[in-house]
């Protein structure tokens, strides 16, 4: 990657691209399954590679820089799904000349599992996504997050009660 | 199914359907834009290069003042006292090291009420799922191939291994001389097995058309839920005669059906395609039924893993139209009576002889509620006194005998076992080993569960039993000059106070009054759930106030003043604590001053020194630290930058909570606002550092006399990520212009 930053830094053993390399479909996948919106993710998840770009050196010296892309990301999907109706999205995307644009193929998962997820609370849903998607531990998850290492087993035990029923049922 | 393999295959559930990978396209994209940030950040460095070297004076002035105040705040000696989950139960936590000796048979006990713990199990492979009743104690064990049914008479100590064949047995179920269980692979379909302890006799009861889990062995009477194409029917085998009764014929044709029996009725769940479950009793004695009036929309049946069938009595959750509420259906009268009416979610109910136990959890409405699940709280429920009483946080089961309740804070890998002695008001700690407690039960006196334990090689999972003598019942015994409250708390008259409880207990009353919180009593010598508690705080703080507890009115509750409330009563105890007051237990008690009735609603724990590290939990009172400290931070940077603090307040979403800070420029709109967001900066950066991260994220606003935009930033874990700044305040600041977006 011509613009990223390819030397190592002593507080982080990992180039920025090493973390794109590791991060980028695990992003885009747990977003997606939070926000059950492909390009919203997409969108959110370059926002956060950019940013974390920006902030590299700031950033990596926090130690954590996964759970500072996983908030940054989450934070800017939640903007764009509050203040940016999907037409107006796509209308942005149509004016937008600007360099980035990303070609997604087509994603079509099963429909009960969308239909389990969409009814599942928001926070079982970012909890069951950074479990069982993004292979993140319950203590990252919590730092994600925002709570408790206790309130994200919870929300996990609820999850996985839910989507027990999908894998019963077939 | 065990949580390893449902996580498993949930994990893989999730990678089927996850959205095709678009690394390179994600990749040829990113690098496109990242190019442009490199090309707008070159372009400006002229522009910064010409003020960079007197803006770095002001903003390093402004930020190492800053970052050194914060740091001093946040590295002092912070009187905490941390109220949370774990606090909410009885008994002490106690060395690990000793429960994790695999080779001892009696691995622990809760020597005050003479409880002691077994291991049942051990060897190399994983033996899970305990269920009991009366001496049998049955499980599923992996021979390394595939899981087997084990059978150990607890009385003798043999051990039978029921099954021995290449496909899976899970789910045993026991009562009386049978054992059933089902079997087939983790995809079904599944057989349901039932063996015979007096002829030692397998046969197959059912054959494919049993849903996993969902049928249940009590009395006489094994009943499961048959299911095929176009039918949905309760089969009913009585095992005394080998007859087996059919319960059918609802229309529509509805999704599923649940079944329980309580060894004569057998209670039918029937959730249709569309619209309400419904409830349908049938007495296998007279082949009649009844339709339960469920009173609203029994919603939770299909979690049933409970006893909702029991005592003469039926009891389930339905939501009331704002949160789920328990309802319990007599038998004998017909009558169904709702056991709850408020704002908060009560489920997943249990009952047992003269009690009924389930959860209750805020509602996601609830103002001010950091997370439902964080104050999940057990209720039990006197169906004489028609008294509740809160046991404790976390997940709870009752026994069918109404002797014993449980809890635990998750139902897997718990790191604390309360049981609960309902006839004494005993409570103890069973200090599961290892991995903790996971799926434990109550039945017949006895708790099982498992744990995974470290022995020589690998951890496994094993069984555990805990029980008592019959004897050592109550060993605590009610001091006779006691009087036991509501709460089974029993506070010690004031005439028998210390000079020293008594000085403690009026500056705390003071202290708290001064604060502002709206007290009733400060008292002491309060036990929780029981004497024996009571005793061993005694004897461990020397009788020098070992228990507080502060009784408030449910006015400071009801009035969203619940944090405020709670804080500085955990503030102003743990201040007296860190000065050497050696306060062990914080009980906060709300009382309703029209009905006298009393709840412990929070309960916090301290040490002499502080904040007992087995307590330590984020919690509220971190929040509230953290929360101060940044506000402290803010004002500081606002200062610094020559802007005025207009707003400072958190929000709080799915997504966690979010600082929003308002500023506006100075007189004449003088001031710095990147200065404001470069300090800020620096001082969450630290203050995330100190306090895990309750400072998520923070978002600055900063406004000039007209109302116009000057600034506005993000800040994740106190990193920039998103920034605006007006033009004309960029060349102030040292921060690299490519981050202005």
């Amino acid at each position: 990657m011509a613009a990223g930053k390819t030397v190592v830094d002593a507080a982080w053993p990992e180039s920025y691209e090493q973390v794109v390399d590791r991060q980028a479909d695990r992003l885009v996948r747990s977003l997606t399954a939070i926000f059950l919106d492909r390009e919203l993710a997409a969108d959110a998840a370059q926002d956060a590679f950019v940013q974390l770009y920006v902030h590299w050196e700031r950033v990596i010296r926090t130690g954590n820089p996964d759970a500072w892309l996983f908030r940054v990301a989450f934070n800017r999907a939640k903007d764009y799904r509050r203040r940016i109706t999907r037409a107006s999205r796509l209308f942005l995307r149509l004016v937008d000349t600007s360099p980035g644009q990303l070609d997604l193929p087509d994603w079509q998962p099963r429909a009960e599992f969308i239909s389990v997820l969409s009814q599942l609370p928001t926070r079982q849903r970012v909890a069951a996504a950074l479990y069982y998607d993004a292979d993140l531990s319950t203590s990252e998850i919590a730092r994600v997050m925002g709570i408790s290492e206790g309130s994200v087993n919870s929300h996990l035990h609820r999850a996985r009660t839910a989507l027990k029923e999908i894998l019963e049922a077939h | 199914m065990d949580a390893g393999r449902m996580d498993e295959r949930i994990r893989v559930l999730y990678r089927e359907n996850a959205a095709p990978s678009c690394t390179e396209s994600f990749k040829s994209a990113l690098e496109e834009r990242l190019r442009s940030v490199g090309q707008r950040r070159r372009a400006r460095v002229p522009a910064r290069a010409l003020v960079t070297a007197l803006a770095l004076v002001v903003v390093l002035a402004a930020l190492g003042m800053g970052a050194y105040e914060v740091v001093r705040h946040v590295t002092g000696d912070q009187p905490v006292v941390v109220i949370t989950d774990d606090t909410m139960s009885p008994g002490g936590t106690s060395s690990t090291e000793q429960r994790q000796d695999s080779s001892a048979v009696t691995i622990g006990e809760a020597a005050d009420q003479g409880w002691t713990t077994r291991q049942i199990t051990k060897n190399d492979f994983n033996d899970e799922v305990p269920v009991a009743q009366g001496s049998l104690l049955a499980w599923r064990a992996y021979d390394g191939h595939d899981y087997e049914i084990m059978l150990c008479d607890l009385d003798t100590g043999v051990t039978t291994q029921l099954t021995d064949n290449d496909t899976d047995d899970w789910e045993p179920k026991v009562y009386g001389d049978h054992v059933a269980w089902m079997e087939g692979n983790s995809s079904g379909p599944w057989n349901l097995r039932l063996y015979d302890t007096a002829t030692a006799v397998t046969e197959k009861v059912a054959d494919g058309t049993v849903r996993y889990g969902q049928y249940q062995l009590k009395g006489d009477l094994l009943v499961w839920p048959h299911e095929s194409d176009y039918i949905r029917e309760v089969r009913v085998l009585h095992l005394s005669t080998g007859e087996v009764q059919t319960i059918s014929g609802w229309a529509p044709l509805p999704g599923y059906v649940f079944a329980q029996t309580d060894g004569r009725f057998v209670l039918a769940a029937i959730e249709p395609q569309q619209g309400p479950m419904q409830l349908v009793l049938y007495d296998t004695t007279t082949g009649t039924q009844q339709q339960i009036d469920d009173d609203g929309i029994v919603n939770d049946w299909r979690y049933l893993d409970g006893r909702r069938l029991a005592d003469g009595a039926v009891v389930w959750s339905a939501y009331d139209g704002h949160d789920e509420e328990i309802f319990l259906y007599d038998i004998a009268s017909g009558t169904t009576t709702r056991l709850t009416d408020n704002d908060v979610s009560d489920t997943e109910p249990e009952i047992g002889h003269g009690y009924v136990l389930w959860s209750r959890t805020p509602s996601y409405e609830s103002p001010g509620t950091e997370s439902p699940d964080s104050a999940r709280e057990v209720v039990l429920y006197d169906r004489s006194s028609r008294h509740e009483r809160i046991l404790g946080q976390g997940y709870g089961r009752l026994a069918e005998d109404g002797a014993l309740a449980l809890w635990s804070e998750y139902p897997q890998e718990a790191e604390h076992l309360w049981v609960y002695d309902i006839t004494h008001n005993e409570a103890a700690n069973l200090e599961p080993a290892g991995s903790g407690a996971s799926w434990p039960d109550v039945v017949d006196g006895r708790v099982v569960w498992y744990s995974e334990l470290t022995g020589a090689g690998m951890p496994t999972a094993e069984i555990m039993v805990a029980e008592r003598a019959p004897d050592t019942t109550s060993q605590g015994g009610a001091p006779a000059t006691t009087t036991p409250t509501s709460d089974g708390l029993t506070i010690v008259p004031d005439d028998e106070l210390s000079p020293m409880a008594k000085s403690c207990l009026a500056t705390l009353d003071e202290r708290l009054r001064a604060s502002g919180v709206p007290v009733l009593s400060v008292s002491t010598r309060v036990a929780w759930e029981g004497d024996a508690q009571c005793v061993r705080e005694n004897t461990d703080a020397a009788d020098e106030l070992p228990v507080v507890v502060v009784r408030i009115p449910l006015a400071a509750v009801n009035d969203s003043d619940y944090l405020f409330t709670t804080q500085q009563i955990e503030h102003q105890t743990a201040v007296m604590v860190t000065a050497g007051t050696p306060i062990r237990i914080l009980a906060i008690v709300t009382v309703d001053e029209d009905t006298k009735q009393e709840r412990t609603f929070s309960m916090g724990r301290v040490s002499d020194s502080g904040v007992a590290p087995e307590w330590k939990e984020p919690a509220r009172m971190e929040y509230a630290d953290a929360e101060a400290s940044a506000k402290s931070a803010a004002m500081e940077a606002c200062s610094k930058a020559g802007v005025d603090l207009v707003s400072f307040g958190f929000t709080e979403d799915d997504f966690g909570r979010t600082l929003e800070l308002n500023a506006a420029l100075g007189v004449g709109d003088s001031g710095n606002p990147g200065t404001l967001v470069d300090a800020l900066q620096s001082s969450l950066s630290g203050l995330n550092a100190k306090s895990g991260a309750k400072i998520a994220t923070v978002i600055v606003r900063v406004e000039d006399s007209a109302g116009s935009p000057v600034a506005r930033a993000t800040l994740d874990f106190g990193t920039i990520s998103a920034f605006w700044l007006a033009p004309q305040y960029r060349g102030q600041t040292d921060m690299k212009p490519g981050i202005f977006q």
